[in-house]
């Protein structure tokens, strides 16, 4: 067949046979035209046929080739030229919108609401989509009024930021308009309407120093999370919010979507919701805190903390004055701003974390148990106190001018003699007397979530060498000994050394916790002897209890139940400028007021530290306070302590508890 | 009819076979036993890949199209059916009329056409509320005329000269209007598909190896002539990124959507690229680019597969007929879609210019589809009436 095939190829058909073919050809065609079962000629048909076979092949040979270039580019594009595709598409037409997550909600220790969110309507712009945001902008004022500011500023925020991140151009609108912007809004290119969550304190004023507040992202955290971007995207500037920001703010949510030529969103390709912030329980008591701010009303400036002894969990924390944490939430009202700058006293300041006070007196535990656990004094260790101790032609006066006379512990602690302690500071040294500071909790910033709190000072040389480039003093130990000279100390720090004082433990504040994990560790011993520790309850309880204490005023007047504590009258000025001319000091320079104390002297429940700026005596006016605030706690003593501390005196309590109900009312 | 009368003849006579198939015309379930049922199923998996992907455009708009193109291919499948129960003879009768009737179409879309919005070309025909695009049929049609012309040519005269004229005035008269539309890519591809018909005609290599270099040569007047807009496709053919919002667009969209995916693509819930209205063109001649970010390189190279067992098949049935004409219907419609799906995913992946040719059986489109489908109806009528 082949050879056939070849001949044929080989040997045309004469002439004759070609013509004769032809007339065959067209007779067929003319009157056969629809026969194709009739060849030409057989011979000529079967060349033919083979030719298209071979040329059919031969097409398809190369329609192959042509499809392996197809699939080599394909190739080539998918794994070669793909990456800078890959990138352009994720880039262009995929944009990511984040989806704010919804703060976590702020309990007090009752499950109370503390801080919530309000729902907020707003209006948004995103400049990538709008083009023109000048135009989008009086487009969109003729559904919702903009004012010429707003404007402003929005056209200078499109300027300055990446173009995909929307602006806020209103907020707090009204349903009517959100509705009408939400179906208007599609023919304005750029704007969206859009619900967010504004922070309410249901209790602000108690609980604002408490708190904090939310405010504007720093840059730093804007360049670390992208997702702060979003307009009115808050974080904790302040407080509690601040301490847990992270478990607060939760975790934002992707939206993926497709967007068309125009920058309008087409699809949504992926949604990861967001994840709302967890809730955190604060360890306060709202009654207790709204009661002691009230307590604290008289004064102009004050703090008090209040802790339970054993878990270190604060259960009250007040700043006087107090503010109403709502203003400072953006938007902020600029008037309201003003006015609240304007107030007196600085309402603003967290006198609790951040008002660093000379201890005074109440350092004398400290003092005492530096020499206690040096050795260096006994509970019967004598120093003579005849008003002032004479030290290297240095003269240290006492409170008391005409002196103690013969002092031991216990009447040192309570009638609060200078010379006592600063006999004791002498022999045992500064490093051992700011080693006991530091033991007891003083001069540290405690990791309780509650930023921003202040350190105090617990001086020794090298603080000094490192501070203020000055040897240290001989008679600077002195001073410190009764917490003055460079002596600073926070009323938490105070109330958490009275803790430790009362414990023996080293108690850790905590202001809060993520729903769930309310669970703490027995705090560790300090190592201190029960010994000494006895011998200060002792003192301190003397200071309130005995008849010649300096703060019998403080005494809770419950048979069976006592409170310890020591007061604390911290020089503003120095003694040269006192009484000068005979009439009362200006009030700023009038002596601060302090008390710590704890209760019950038996078994420990709370302890209290509380300053009354320029209150000028600690027994007089803390003292008080502290005795009302301490009956108060123990009335609302979850554990019901009261009954437990004191069981041979149960029908005492009842009348103690009644007592404190009268007193609270009184209040 | 003239009965068969002894003149023809001295080889009937010598060829027993053809008389003894000759007298008694095909029962239908004769017909239906030689249509080639797995060409059939091919040609419906590569169209329910089309509408599943059309299916995947977001929102009602791929429902609507999907169910759209459903339709469209259900008849067209019956179309086919039918088309390959008509005896091939029927079919050379009519190629003729069938060739003058879409040239008459392709003219007169100059005069009456609609540019559709967003259409870059008027190639439409309004009769009534449908529109078509006639120059898709006669792409077909075109085949159909060569095919007979060359049936009636005999074997020995096909590289004559003489008859060579016919051919190119068949092939140029159509190209003038399509020209003037206008439309390179069909030009472009009615004259290929002209040109593969005369080689497999059996037409001497001599003449296909001349106009090769003669258009070599003709390449630069070519350029001086064209239009700016033709000249335009071709820069950002050569260099998309020149102009990646207006000229380089749509190659520049279909790169990163084929480019978006990976091996095995990204699914068709996730398939972002194609599903963006980035790409206007996407359900129709871009499909196989939202194809490819779907399925991937796996699913390109399965869908490639397919086309090309179309075409072997097609082949191998062309082969097997037996009269130049069937062969030539054949063997037209396999280079006629061969020309189609090859053009069409080299511009999707750029690697020829963008030309407005769809995807055979993917792209939406009725008259594509229709046109296609009548063809190869056509073809695979000559393949059951082979002898």
């Amino acid at each position: 067949m082949k050879r056939k095939l070849f001949e044929h190829h080989l040997f045309l058909q004469p002439r004759k046979g070609a013509r004769q073919s032809r007339t065959q050809t067209r007779t067929h065609e003319a009157h056969r035209p629809l026969d194709m079962t009739a060849p030409t000629k057989r011979d000529g048909e079967q060349v033919q046929r083979n030719r298209f076979t071979r040329r059919t092949l031969l097409l398809g040979a190369s329609g192959m080739g042509l499809f392996g270039l197809l699939a080599s580019k394909l190739y080539n594009l998918q794994n070669i030229e793909g990456r800078k595709y890959k990138s352009l598409a994720e880039d262009n037409r995929i944009t990511t919108r984040f989806l704010p997550p919804v703060r976590g909600k702020i309990y007090d220790r009752n499950h109370m609401l503390i801080a919530t969110n309000a729902q907020n309507l707003r209006v948004l712009i995103i400049p990538e989509r709008a083009k023109n945001v000048a135009r989008s902008l009086s487009l969109l004022g003729q559904v919702i009024k903009i004012s010429d500011r707003q404007k402003r500023r929005v056209l200078k925020t499109a300027r300055r930021q990446n173009p995909q991140f929307p602006i806020l151009v209103a907020d707090n609108i009204l349903w009517g308009q959100f509705a009408r912007i939400n179906v208007l809004g599609e023919r304005i290119p750029g704007i969206i309407g859009d619900i967010s969550w504004k922070r309410r304190y249901e209790l602000g004023e108690e609980f604002a120093h408490i708190l904090g507040h939310l405010g504007q992202p720093s840059s730093f955290q804007l360049t670390s999370q992208p997702a702060l971007h979003l307009p009115g995207a808050l974080v904790g500037v302040a407080g509690v919010e601040q301490g847990f920001e992270s478990a607060l703010h939760g975790m934002p949510g992707r939206r993926e979507l497709e967007v068309n030529a125009r920058g309008q969103s087409q699809r949504v390709i992926s949604e990861t919701p967001a994840q709302s912030g967890k809730d955190i329980i604060l360890t306060i008591d709202h009654v207790l805190q709204q009661r002691i701010l009230k307590r604290l009303s008289p004064y102009r400036r004050a703090a008090v903390v209040a802790i339970e002894v054993n878990s270190g969990d604060i259960v009250a924390m007040c700043s006087t004055p107090s503010f109403d944490p709502n203003i400072l939430t953006p938007p902020i009202d600029k008037n309201e701003w003003k006015n609240l700058l304007k107030t007196r006293d600085q309402p603003l300041e967290d006198k609790a974390t951040r008002g660093q006070y000379p201890p005074g007196s109440t350092f004398k535990m400290v003092t005492a148990l530096a020499g206690l656990e040096a050795g260096i004094i006994t509970a019967r260790t004598r120093f003579k106190c005849p008003g002032y101790m004479q030290w290297h032609k240095q003269r240290y006066n006492c409170w008391k001018h005409s002196g103690h006379g013969s002092v031991q512990l216990h009447k040192a602690l309570k009638q609060s003699c200078d010379v006592f302690f600063y006999e004791t500071a002498r022999k045992i040294g500064i490093h051992r007397l700011a080693a006991m500071a530091r033991k007891l909790g003083l001069g540290e910033v405690y990791d309780c979530g509650l930023p921003g709190q202040k350190p105090g000072i617990v001086p020794d040389p090298d603080w000094k060498q490192l501070e203020k480039r000055r040897i240290w003093f001989r008679g600077e130990t002195v001073l410190a000994a009764i917490g003055q000279g460079y002596v600073l100390a926070t009323p938490l720090q105070l109330a958490v050394m009275t803790a430790r004082l009362a414990t023996g433990r080293k108690i850790l504040p905590r202001i809060a916790y993520e729903k769930g994990k309310e669970l703490r560790t027995v705090a560790p011993l300090l190592g201190l002897s029960k010994k000494s520790l006895k011998l200060i309850h002792k003192g301190m309880s003397g200071v309130i209890n005995e008849q010649d204490g300096t703060a019998t005023g403080a005494a809770l007047g419950w048979p069976g139940l006592q409170m310890a504590g020591k007061t604390g009258t911290s020089q503003v000025r120095g003694n040269r400028w006192k009484n000068r001319h005979g009439k009362q000091l200006d009030w700023q320079y009038r002596d601060h007021a302090l008390f710590v104390a704890f209760a019950p002297v038996k078994n420990p429940r709370y302890a209290v530290s509380v300053i009354v700026e320029h209150g000028k005596s600690g027994g007089k006016v803390a003292g008080p306070v502290a005795r009302d605030i301490m009956k108060m706690l123990l009335i609302r003593d979850p554990a019901h302590q009261v009954s437990s501390i004191n069981s041979d005196h149960s029908s005492s309590i009842g009348s103690a508890l009644e007592t404190g109900t009268k007193n609270q009312k009184e209040l | 009819m003239r009965p068969r009368t002894t003149t023809s003849f001295t080889h009937r006579a010598r060829s027993n076979k053809a008389q003894s198939t000759e007298p008694a015309p095909l029962s239908i379930l004769r017909k239906l036993y030689r249509i080639p049922w797995l060409f059939l199923f091919i040609l419906s998996i590569i169209a329910a890949l089309g509408i599943a992907t059309l299916h995947s455009i977001s929102g009602a708009r791929g429902a609507y199209l999907a169910d759209q193109q459903l339709i469209r291919y259900l008849i067209a499948f019956i179309l086919l059916l039918t088309c390959a129960m008509v005896p091939a003879k029927l079919w050379m009768q009519l190629s003729y009329p069938l060739f003058a009737l879409s040239i008459l179409l392709v003219m007169l879309v100059p005069i009456i056409g609609v540019m559709p919005p967003g259409a870059g070309a008027k190639r439409w025909l309004m009769i009534g509320k449908v529109s078509v695009q006639p120059s898709e049929f006669l792409k077909i049609a075109l085949v159909l005329g060569l095919a007979r012309y060359f049936h009636s040519v005999p074997a020995r005269k096909i590289s004559n000269p003489l008859y060579l004229v016919v051919p190119l005035m068949m092939l140029l008269l159509p190209l003038i209007p399509i020209f003037m539309q206008p439309d390179l890519g069909t030009a472009l591809l009615v004259a290929m598909i002209g040109a593969g018909i005369v080689f497999l005609a059996g037409v001497n290599s001599f003449y296909f190896i001349s106009a090769g270099l003669v258009a070599l040569g003709a390449l630069p007047v070519l350029w001086a002539n064209l239009l700016p807009y033709q000249r335009e496709r071709i820069f950002t053919f050569l260099n998309p990124e020149r102009d990646p919002l207006g000229a380089g667009y749509h190659l520049m969209q279909s790169k990163i959507a084929i480019c978006s995916a990976d091996l095995w693509g990204k699914g068709a819930d996730n398939a972002t690229q194609s599903q963006l209205n980035f790409l206007p063109e996407k359900h129709t001649d871009f499909i196989f680019a939202m194809f490819t970010e779907q399925h991937g390189f796996i699913g390109a190279m399965g869908l490639m597969t397919l086309y090309i067992i179309c075409f072997a098949l097609l082949s191998l049935m062309a082969i097997r007929t037996k009269n130049l004409y069937g062969r030539l219907v054949i063997s037209g419609m396999a280079l006629t879609l061969f020309l189609y799906v090859f053009i069409n995913m080299g511009m999707v992946m750029g690697l020829l210019p963008v030309v407005g040719v769809p995807l055979p059986l993917m792209s939406y489109g009725g008259t594509s589809i229709l046109s296609i489908m009548f063809g190869l109806g056509i073809a695979i009528s000559a393949f059951v009436h082979r002898k």
